[in-house]
């Protein structure tokens, strides 16, 4: 597998992420490093075998009891200190159009 | 109705219904309605760095109730999945989904339609239903000009996607076929199945072909939320797609949304831009695996279903067009159960609800749930007409005064004198003056036995009586003395 220009260009664009040609040129040659590295993997033959999702030890996923928290107005707040912009309790971002 | 040009609709319906769980999908933050924005979004719904997702047990049972109400196979394992897109309501980038691996798997649901010779049933397959969280909400219109506000306490709510199989033909199968489901997601107590607050939301994927032919090209269409909107929508959408079939041209694959206000779907986004949702198994998560004993054990808890009550209400005597307008709502059910409890008769009961008291509501846009009159109150009437005390005749009377100013109906019976008249004596008198007022009508009535007839003398004693006279007992002694003469 190879990643050309248009492959990181769509990469990019749904990454929301903006790169120039000689950027994206370089990128393609690390990428194609990187997955020249991961195809070795390709070389073991794994017919029969099922796919691998996890490799914790455990017989399923854990689950919690459905209980839940109060609201928290406070906690909110903490939350948002850390948001580029909130107001009257909402994240404000740019407008979304669509 | 049939669509021009030999057309036939293909429609397959995905619904999102809301898990009526106290707390999210993968954290302990609570789903309750109409909280102050955001206080309801914790460090994992707001994907901070570190956190991890833990599945809720609630959620998992109500998607093995489901699975096992629409005869599926409920996966022994199933895998949560990325699904990646940015959009600012989605603070983590994905949205935690199945993918290729779903809890539940296959299934069906029988629904009744309008066919050419009466009331029709067709059985509509299901493909799968999967878990997955709920984005949060947008708002566009509050503040200054370039921004929108971003809610996140609906992010992270748990949703059962329950996609159906391309087998609706109709605007009225996709109608008959939500209005059962989200009357089966009720019926199990696992959704809520209020469409306008967003709890059971529909997409449409409608396309037309001739009868025979392969299936074309599909449009999705979403902002779906009435049953009424989904009809409207998909006849719409057909619409549009013979038009431009038939004007040479070739439907493309986009997503659509519905505008009620013009009666019109139009573009949302075309294939091209369609997303590229990079799905893989959520590495946070780890396959959820269910053992057969768990699924058993809610097996023995299910609660009974429309389609069984409905069978179960034919044996006790009711006709299958009323057993179904009873179990169409969970609400109806409760209402009729409580009336039955209360001693009413079965069919009466229902009778007095289904005609009386439905066409009241239906005229003023009410649900049952609404009913100025309750359960007890009308058992306690349709009780006073078994027992002989008021005619049915009557019973109208006092039902239209409860419903203007309520009360128990044995005391508007009091109250206004309307007990029925059960005197044999005083009935006797008035209908030996009703056969002496009416010697031409008794002899015609010996000459041809006419039954008709028999109505103008039991008139004069309900006129006599103002009309509380016991009907079948002025019929039985009004024969007698008849039989004398």
């Amino acid at each position: 597998m190879a990643l050309d220009k248009p492959a990181i260009e769509k990469l990019a664009m749904l990454s929301r992420l903006k790169f120039d040609d000689q950027k994206i040129e370089s990128f393609s040659k690390e990428f194609n490093n990187i997955l020249g590295f991961v195809d070795s993997i390709g070389e073991v033959d794994t017919t029969g075998i099922s796919p691998l999702t996890s490799v914790a030890n455990l017989p399923s996923t854990p689950e919690r009891e459905d209980v839940a928290l109060p609201p928290s107005a406070e906690r909110r707040d903490a939350h948002q200190k850390n948001a580029p912009k909130a107001e009257m309790g909402f994240f404000s971002v740019p407008r979304i159009v669509e | 109705m049939a669509l021009p040009h030999g057309y036939e609709m293909v429609i397959g319906l995905e619904v999102h219904a809301q898990v009526n769980t106290n707390s999210k999908l993968f954290s302990a933050s609570s789903v309750a309605f109409g909280a102050e924005p955001n206080t309801q979004a914790n460090e994992i719904d707001l994907g901070m760095p570190g956190m991890l997702p833990v599945l809720n047990h609630a959620a998992v049972d109500a998607g093995i109730k489901l699975g096992l109400a629409i005869d599926a196979e409920v996966a022994e394992e199933s895998v949560f999945a990325r699904k990646n897109y940015f959009y600012p309501d989605l603070p983590k980038g994905y949205q935690i989904s199945q993918f290729e691996l779903p809890i539940v798997v296959g299934g069906q649901l029988e629904i009744e339609v309008e066919g050419p010779e009466g009331k029709e049933k067709r059985v509509i397959g299901i493909t799968r239903m999967h878990l997955e969280e709920d984005a949060g909400k947008s708002i566009h219109d509050m503040g200054a000009g370039n921004v929108s506000y971003v809610d996140l306490n609906r992010a992270g709510v748990p949703l059962m996607e329950i996609v159906s199989e391309p087998d609706l033909r109709t605007p009225e199968e996709a109608g008959a076929y939500l209005k059962k489901l989200r009357n089966l997601v009720r019926f199990l107590d696992i959704c809520d199945g209020d469409m306008e607050k967003g709890n059971f939301r529909c997409d449409a994927n409608v396309s037309v072909r001739k009868a025979g032919e392969a299936f074309r090209t599909r449009c999705e269409i979403k902002n779906l939320n009435s049953v009424r909107h989904v009809m409207h929508a998909i006849a719409h959408e057909a619409d549009r797609q013979i038009e431009i079939y038939e004007a040479g041209g070739e439907v493309s694959q986009e997503t659509r949304l519905w505008d009620p206000d013009a009666n019109e779907t139009r573009t949302l986004r075309s294939k091209e831009d369609a997303h590229d949702y990079r799905y893989f198994p959520d590495p946070d998560l780890l396959p959820l695996r269910l053992e057969e004993s768990r699924i058993e054990a809610i097996r023995a808890t299910m609660p009974k279903l429309p389609d069984a009550i409905a069978d179960e209400l034919v044996t006790h005597g009711l006709s299958d067009a009323d057993a179904a307008v009873i179990v169409a709502d969970k609400d109806n059910v409760t209402f009729y159960e409580a009336m039955l409890v209360e001693g009413a008769d079965v069919k009466l009961a229902c009778n007095w609800m289904i005609v009386e008291l439905f066409g009241v509501l239906n005229r003023e846009g009410k649900e049952i749930a609404e009913s100025p009159i309750s359960a007890t109150q009308l058992a306690a009437l349709v009780k006073l007409i078994s027992s002989g005390e008021i005619s049915g005749k009557i019973a109208k009377t006092i039902f239209a005064e409860m419903l203007e100013n309520g009360g128990n109906p044995a005391a508007i019976v009091a109250a206004k004198g309307l007990a029925q008249n059960s005197d044999e004596d005083e009935l006797l008198a008035h209908i030996q003056a009703a056969i002496a007022a009416q010697p031409e009508t008794v002899e015609k009535y010996k000459a041809t036995e006419n039954e008709r007839l028999l109505g103008a003398f039991v008139g004069h004693v309900m006129k006599a009586t103002k009309g509380q006279a016991n009907p079948g007992l002025v019929n039985r002694l009004l024969l007698e003395e008849l039989a004398k003469r």
